[in-house]
């Protein structure tokens, strides 16, 4: 199972409506898809319609010690979701009498490992709590998700480098990805700043760009994925196209969640897809010894 | 990201142009430059004029990418379409003495411009006849000693001239062009107008108009279906021309009052007519008088046209109560009573006065708060 976390510290970003739509994008072609809501304001169970007063909750799972698989909902457009509530506050506490507090969440996904093919953790808009620490000590890929908007980049840049540090002080190896979101193109003001972030990025970033759309805000409000709501919209096309890059990206990588050891930098998935043969019927499941990224990675090991 | 998906990003319909691209075998800069718009247009989905503002913005983008620090493997290959028109030599370059002029800059050049130092007649002339004009302008400039500070603005104000109108006087002074001279003509080149780059310039140069007079009198539709700019853009553009070809002719010698090398705001030549107001726009209200300045010979330029005759009030209660107020604006401090904005001030008083003493009612007495 290949973990993603969706994480930045700026709030209002997109990381809740990038999960539950990747997430969606990613059941509609055929993956086993489990989306953990790491956020105690429960915005993505919400968007998929679930009351997070109710049932269990990630907190009993982290703080309790209940077995994840009795904390599984099935929920709209083919996605599975361990539910988040106002509890998972207490979590923060609880953790300090841990030994390894940014450990448990992993262990937790790992009685998961056989039963989905990915699972998308909505982290909270905070890079130093427990909360994310369990996100990136899980994860295999780690999704910055960056709005096209003032400070962005910025509060990116400087995301990088908490994540990096972060990482680093675990020990843990993820490979970091930029996804641009509430992208307008009408302004000029949006158009440099997505050519700034390519320029800053590189191939680190995602060539999808998920765009602004009320289709988006609408679906949340109604609880489901955007594709259920509105199937031809601009939005849903974005997301599609996402899915597809990340699929991509598991094709060069795809170290699961289990065998997952030192990491690599991974180039551009096109890039990778032009050197390597088609199929790569051995790449899934091993580590991409080859691809060494440019600088423009922050989380890099000589 | 690649450079491919950031144009279908910013230019494009996002993923869903990309995919296009790439399913017609289109996955880099050079594919799509090889592409005519007839040819691209079905492909993405649109008409020939979306495709052709399509490949623009894709050649503006590659020159902007190829400027930018990028990774060497992200660096997209330019091909021979694309590359920078040819450089100025180095004579030119160092006639131009680290001025920037866009397109001969020896600074910013592009990965594919680097090493192409050949330039064609045209260019090496159009420069040339630039340079020349502006070293004839500062030398004349020099000869005639000019302040280029404000006191010489204050200077020229202050002088005896004739009352502002609407035409620059630069206009009625220009003297006719002898038969056979040759029009005095600013080419086009980059930065001479506000937001003009290097590829505009060659646009419009491909359609015909390479100087500033060409272009501030062509008609803007024509302009734009030529050089396939936009609209907005070649009225706009069109604008600055005009704006600049009118600020030109007041000097003394006729020449042009723009220059690159100078300052922007002329101080106007001594002894000559004031500077004119901006053209066009009229004060909405008549300037207040103003004294003669002291030792000037007579009344400032800014003296317009008398304030009218205000309308006595019908019905002045307590005029002579009034009159003998302490608060009369009559005396002082505009130094002397036939001062017109003192008479009218002191008829706003007045009439302030007398609303008070309205609103206080007749049982309060008659001559309001200041009897």
């Amino acid at each position: 199972m290949r973990v993603l976390s969706l994480v930045n510290q700026k709030g209002g970003c997109g990381k809740t409506t990038a999960a539950i739509n990747l997430a969606a994008a990613l059941a509609a072609r055929g993956r086993r898809v489990l989306m953990v809501d790491l956020d105690p304001q429960a915005h993505g169970t919400l968007g998929l319609g679930v009351d997070p007063g109710r049932g269990l909750s990630l907190h009993d799972v982290l703080a309790e010690g209940v077995s994840p698989r009795s904390a599984v909902l099935h929920a709209p457009g083919g996605i599975d979701l361990i539910p988040s509530s106002p509890r998972l506050l207490e979590f923060e506490e609880v953790s300090a009498r841990m030994l390894r507090p940014e450990a448990v969440l992993r262990a937790a996904l790992s009685e998961l490992a056989g039963s989905y093919d990915d699972a998308l953790l909505d982290c909270p808009a905070r890079a130093d709590g427990v909360l994310t620490a369990n996100a990136l000590y899980a994860s295999s890929v780690v999704l910055l998700v960056v709005e096209t908007g003032a400070f962005a980049l910025q509060g990116a840049l400087r995301a990088l480098e908490l994540f990096g540090e972060i990482g680093e002080r675990q020990g843990s190896s993820f490979d970091l990805r930029v996804l641009g979101t509430l992208f307008d193109r009408r302004t000029r003001f949006a158009r440099e700043l997505l050519v700034a972030m390519q320029a800053r990025f590189g191939p680190a970033m995602f060539d999808t760009v998920v765009r602004t759309s009320v289709r988006l805000r609408e679906a949340a409000a109604h609880g489901v994925p955007v594709r259920i709501l509105d199937p031809r919209s601009r939005a849903t096309g974005d997301f599609d196209a996402l899915a597809e890059e990340v699929l991509a990206v598991e094709l060069e990588r795809g170290a699961p969640l289990e065998e997952r050891g030192a990491h690599t930098l991974v180039p551009a998935p096109r890039a990778a897809a032009a050197r390597a043969p088609a199929g790569l019927a051995g790449g899934q499941g091993q580590a991409d010894e080859a691809g060494e990224a440019p600088a423009a990675h922050h989380h890099s090991r000589s | 990201m690649d450079a491919l998906a950031l144009l279908c990003n910013l230019y494009g319909d996002g993923p869903a142009t990309l995919k296009r691209l790439r399913s017609a075998g289109c996955d880099s800069f050079g594919a799509l430059e090889d592409l005519e718009p007839d040819q691209l247009a079905p492909i993405l989905g649109t008409n020939e004029a979306a495709a052709r503002r399509f490949l623009r913005e894709a050649r503006l983008l590659v020159e902007r990418l190829a400027d930018e620090e990028l990774e060497q493997e992200e660096r997209p290959p330019l091909p021979a379409a694309l590359a920078t028109p040819a450089r100025p030599s180095e004579s030119v370059r160092a006639a131009l003495g680290g001025l920037s002029t866009g397109a001969g800059s020896t600074q910013g050049r592009s990965a594919a411009g680097r090493g192409n130092d050949d330039v064609d007649a045209r260019s090496s002339e159009v420069i040339d006849r630039v340079l020349a004009t502006w070293r004839e302008r500062d030398l004349v400039r020099a000869a005639a000693g000019e302040r280029m500070d404000g006191g010489a603005l204050e200077d020229h104000l202050g002088e005896e001239g004739p009352e502002v109108n609407d035409e620059p006087a630069g206009r009625a002074e220009e003297p006719a062009e002898p038969e056979g001279a040759e029009a005095v003509r600013t080419p086009l080149v980059p930065r001479l107008l506000d937001g003009l780059d290097r590829l505009q310039c060659e646009a419009l140069e491909r359609a015909g108009f390479a100087t500033l007079e060409e272009l501030a009198d062509a008609d803007a539709l024509v302009v734009g279906r030529q050089a396939e700019l936009e609209l907005t853009r070649v009225m706009r553009l069109q604008f600055l021309a005009r704006r600049l070809l009118g600020e030109r002719g007041t000097t003394a010698a006729g020449e042009p009052a723009f220059s690159l090398s100078g300052p922007s705001v002329p101080s106007g030549p001594s002894g000559a007519r004031p500077w004119p107001l901006a053209r066009g726009i009229e004060p909405t209200a008549p300037l207040p008088a103003r004294e003669p300045r002291r030792g000037s010979a007579g009344p400032s330029p800014l003296d317009r046209v008398p304030l009218p005759a205000p309308r006595e009030p019908e019905a002045m209660p307590g005029e002579a109560e009034l009159a003998g107020s302490k608060f009369s604006m009559s005396e002082a401090p505009f130094g002397g009573a036939t001062s017109r904005l003192a008479d009218e001030l002191d008829r706003a008083a007045r009439l302030l006065r007398h609303e008070d003493a309205h609103e206080a009612g007749p049982a309060e007495g008659t001559g309001g708060p200041f009897a």
